[in-house]
């Protein structure tokens, strides 16, 4: 009952987590909390359990319970890290969505079960991660998307049904033992980006900072490659001898994923796509026990598959850390980084020295008995050339953040606790948000120009989220991140706003029509650690914005002039300055697209490019008085050194899994649930 | 070779004809259900009666999913081939999936199975390549995932009833995600085409804006 009572719990939280999305609040308290429940239910799992129902049966293993454990708690620290930034409503549904679907496939007795499950799982977790924001290029990406997971299912299916696990009753010709390998070789290159299909990563990266890497790109990927290892050990091994010419093309395209996916890596400007293309390029090594399918080889694959999974939601935490620390992702832009922020750098280390491991640890001999089983003999030389060479990327970046510290680094705030901002309130030590394109997926759209570099001396930027089109909640923040390291004279001030005409389409107007909002911000004038008015001191600028299908003008009317179009369901307005006498601070607008269609006369217009609008206004912060009021300055001030906690606790946990801790190696290698025995008491077969 | 399977089997192949070759996105979406609905049938032996009523529940949901797509398709959908070229495609495929297989697979299930299988697929495969239409992208992928389970019909025998529920599972899923596309494609570029997300719309040209703000 211990199966039966997680996807009931799981999919329970999936829905309450999806049903409660639109609200901030109360969706990141039932997303978490979902989470945590589903985290709990998978440590109920009890190995071995066997449910049976419509004829078939599910039988939970101590492996099938370690990966989704795995996947869940680095994944659930992912969206730690990402609430600290800008909460991605949609995260924790897909990430609960995938999970029941995911746990179904590692615990099915039939291969093709198991693909169908990971199908549902892909599309599912693929179609809630990206709907929203939703821009012209995540719609893009998510049809790319649904196209490649159900190829990849029926590539799976069609591998798995040429040579179905039940080979040994049912003779096959040579042919079609090689035909199936290539084909589902071909599924799982597709599923982990590999080359030629790793355009893919630098896609979903883009679409999906938070999630694009940890779910869609490692953990759903890694459960196929899981099922489809199984399906490989019962249906070909036993006549694997002979198939020479079938090896040699699935190692040629496991050595070209980490060649051309390393090479790749280093060719990046962007952490994102660096780190995505150093995963693709590790992934390689499922390619290559496809190429072994040495028994041996396939439970080192199953011990070194956790590692990936860990790894992979490591580096995405990484990189959401440092963009919102440094304000900015370009490797070159990056200088330094490490005397900035240490934490984080010794978390990097971590995850890669988790990824590489040592004699010993799961990834490591995992990595040996694969390639061994490749050469034919033991080869550990090889083994090393096979884990060093997907990290140069990583390597890369510890050199550029070894170096001297550039001018992002000198103006990112450091990592040390700001207590005292609970005691003095925002206007002295609150860091809100920093400016950053993906710090925030709202309205970010790929055409998203890169954040303006910062002068160590320059005020704190100043931005301003127009839209979050479906919650129509707006946001609007200013960076503190200009002050001194522990927060005093650090301008800041928070900023909420309230849904001003998101909905244009909702009150029956036609296309094109004008939505004007207004938003004014205001902040403290004071910089010198004294309390300023209630309301918030002098506006910093107040102006309209204008928004139209597909472009919007903004202007403020104090200060100097600014203006910004919304193009794409996006308003740049950078590098415009909206500069009230004293401030001098750079501000950056953006807008989401609002899809939607109306009725005209009885006719039903869809309306493709939407403008959105958002009412911008500032308060100011009562000072710091209360419990709940000192402990919420507390966390503004702190979230750079909380984000790096997470990091540090996810390289931790990724090192443990490496080592391969929590019986890793055992139950890796315990037989699957879909062995042949399993399979012959199968009805209809 | 059973007449309820040989006749399932016939109807699937119309249905998928229909499907990726009707112009009309409604008559494409009739042809779809039918494809789903019948393909169960194309089994021997039969599945049992829940793992039946399921995959019709299953395939009557997609369906109706794929309805709701089809309304909002503006423009012709389908093969630009014609429906004659993809039924002669079709013929093609079903008589070679009557042929025994050159690649020496022994069938476990019915020879109209493959037929109809490899029909599907061969119908879905141009589409599934080089869609740029939603609702032709989302109908040419159940059709492929329907011809490649009639293949694993035919090869592997009839499902089990967890496979049953798994397929089920599957294809409901498919269909969610074709209309959940469908939606945002629409919404993002007036049409359901790919190509038009994010474009500007004729007659969309902003206004001018209100006196006192700068373009």
């Amino acid at each position: 009952m211990s199966l039966l009572a997680f996807a009931l719990v799981t999919t329970a939280a999936a829905a309450a987590a999806y049903a409660t999305r639109n609200w901030r609040r109360a969706g990141t308290v039932v997303g978490f909390a979902g989470l945590l429940l589903t985290l709990l239910a998978t440590l109920a799992i009890d190995a071995g359990e066997r449910f049976e129902a419509a004829g078939g049966a599910i039988e939970a293993t101590a492996y099938g319970r370690l990966f989704v454990l795995v996947g869940l708690v680095s994944t659930t620290l992912v969206l730690v890290i990402a609430r600290l930034t800008a909460w991605q409503r949609n995260a924790p549904a897909a990430v609960l969505g995938g999970t029941v679907s995911l746990a179904l496939a590692l615990s099915s007795p039939e291969a093709a079960i198991g693909l169908l499950a990971c199908g549902g799982a892909a599309l599912i977790a693929t179609l809630v991660a990206l709907a929203a924001p939703l821009t012209p290029s995540r719609v893009r990406v998510l049809a790319r998307e649904v196209r490649g997971a159900a190829v990849g299912l029926i590539l799976g299916l069609a591998a798995v049904s040429l040579v179905p696990a039940s080979e040994v009753a049912v003779p096959v010709g040579r042919v079609a033992v090689g035909l199936a390998l290539l084909v589902a070789v071909l599924a799982v290159a597709q599923r982990l980006a590999s080359i030629p299909f790793h355009a893919r990563a630098s896609r979903l990266v883009e679409a999906a900072p938070a999630l694009g890497l940890p779910l869609l790109l490692a953990w759903i990927p890694a459960a196929w490659a899981v099922v489809l290892l199984d399906w490989a050990g019962t249906a070909i091994i036993p006549t694997i001898d002979g198939f020479d010419l079938e090896r040699l093309l699935v190692a040629s395209l496991a050595v070209a994923t980490v060649v051309l996916g390393a090479t790749a890596a280093l060719a990046q400007d962007e952490i994102e796509k660096a780190t995505a293309y150093a995963m693709v390029a590790g992934g390689s090594l499922v390619i290559l026990a496809f190429a072994s399918l040495d028994p041996v080889a396939r439970d080192g694959m199953r011990a070194w598959l956790p590692a990936f999974v860990a790894s992979a939601a490591g580096l995405a935490a990484w990189t959401i850390a440092i963009r919102a620390a440094f304000g900015t992702g370009r490797v070159d832009d990056l200088a330094g980084w490490m005397r900035r922020a240490p934490v984080l750098a010794v978390a990097f280390a971590g995850i890669g020295i988790a990824l590489l491991g040592w004699p010993g640890a799961a990834t490591w001999e995992g990595r040996v008995a694969v390639v061994s089983g490749v050469v034919g003999s033991p080869a550990p030389v090889l083994a090393v050339v096979a884990g060093v060479v997907p990290l140069l990327a990583l390597v890369r970046l510890v050199i550029v953040g070894a170096g001297r510290p550039g001018p992002a680094a000198i103006a990112a705030p450091g990592e040390r606790p700001r207590w005292g901002a609970a005691v003095l309130g925002p206007a002295r030590g609150a860091t809100v948000r920093q400016a950053s394109p993906t710090e925030s997926e709202t309205g970010v759209d790929e055409g998203a120009g890169p954040v303006p570099e910062r002068d160590p001396g320059a005020r704190p930027a100043v931005r301003v989220d127009l839209a979050d089109e479906q919650a129509g909640v707006a946001q609007a923040a200013i960076a503190g991140a200009g002050g001194s390291p522990d927060g005093r004279g650090a301008d800041g001030a928070s900023a909420d706003a309230e849904p001003h005409e998101v909905d244009p389409l909702g009150a029956g107007k036609s296309p094109g029509s004008t939505q004007a909002a207004a938003w004014t911000t205001s902040r403290p004038t004071t910089t010198d650690g004294s309390t300023p008015d209630a309301d918030g001191g002098a506006p910093a600028a107040a102006g309209t914005v204008h928004a139209k299908s597909g472009e919007a003008n903004a202007q403020p009317t104090s200060g100097q002039a600014a203006t910004g179009q919304l193009d794409g369901g996006q308003a740049d307005a950078d590098p415009a300055r909206a500069d009230p006498p004293g401030a001098g601070a750079p501000w950056r607008g953006r807008a989401g697209l609002t899809p939607g269609a109306h009725r005209e006369g009885g006719r039903r217009l869809a309306i493709p490019r939407l403008s959105a609008g958002g009412s911008v206004s500032a308060r100011r912060e009562p000072a710091g008085d209360g419990a709940a009021t000192s402990a919420r300055y507390l966390l503004e001030a702190n979230r750079v050194p909380i984000r790096a906690a997470v990091v540090l606790l996810l390289a931790v946990t990724t090192l443990l899994v490496a080592a391969g801790v929590f019986d890793l190696r055992q139950a890796a290698a315990e037989p699957p649930p879909r062995g042949i025995a399993a399979l012959a008491s199968a009805p209809g077969r | 070779m059973t007449p309820i399977a040989v006749a399932a089997a016939a109807v699937v192949v119309l249905g998928a004809v229909l499907g990726t070759g009707a112009r009309s996105a409604r008559v494409a979406t009739l042809g779809l259900t039918m494809a789903l609905l019948f393909s169960p049938f194309v089994a021997d032996p039969l599945p049992d009666t829940l793992a039946l009523a399921t995959r019709l529940v299953g395939g009557t949901l997609a369906g109706y999913l794929l309805l709701v797509t089809s309304r909002r398709a503006v423009a012709p959908v389908g093969s630009p081939l014609g429906s004659l070229a993809l039924l002669a495609a079709a013929g093609a495929a079903a008589v070679a999936g009557f042929q025994p297989s050159i690649l020496g697979l022994a069938r476990q299930g019915p020879e109209e199975a493959m037929a109809a299988g490899l029909a599907c697929l061969i119908l879905a495969l141009p589409a599934v390549v080089a869609a740029r239409d939603t609702f032709r992208l989302g109908a040419s992928l159940v059709v492929a995932l329907t011809g490649i389970l009639l293949v694993r019909a035919a090869l592997v025998g009839s499902p089990s009833g967890a496979e049953e529920v798994a397929i089920t599972f599957a294809i409901a899923t498919l269909g969610g995600a074709v209309a959940f596309l469908g939606a945002v494609t629409s919404a993002a570029g007036g049409t359901l085409s790919l190509d038009d997300v994010g474009a500007r719309p004729d007659g969309a040209r902003p206004a001018a804006p209100p006196a006192g703000v700068p373009r």
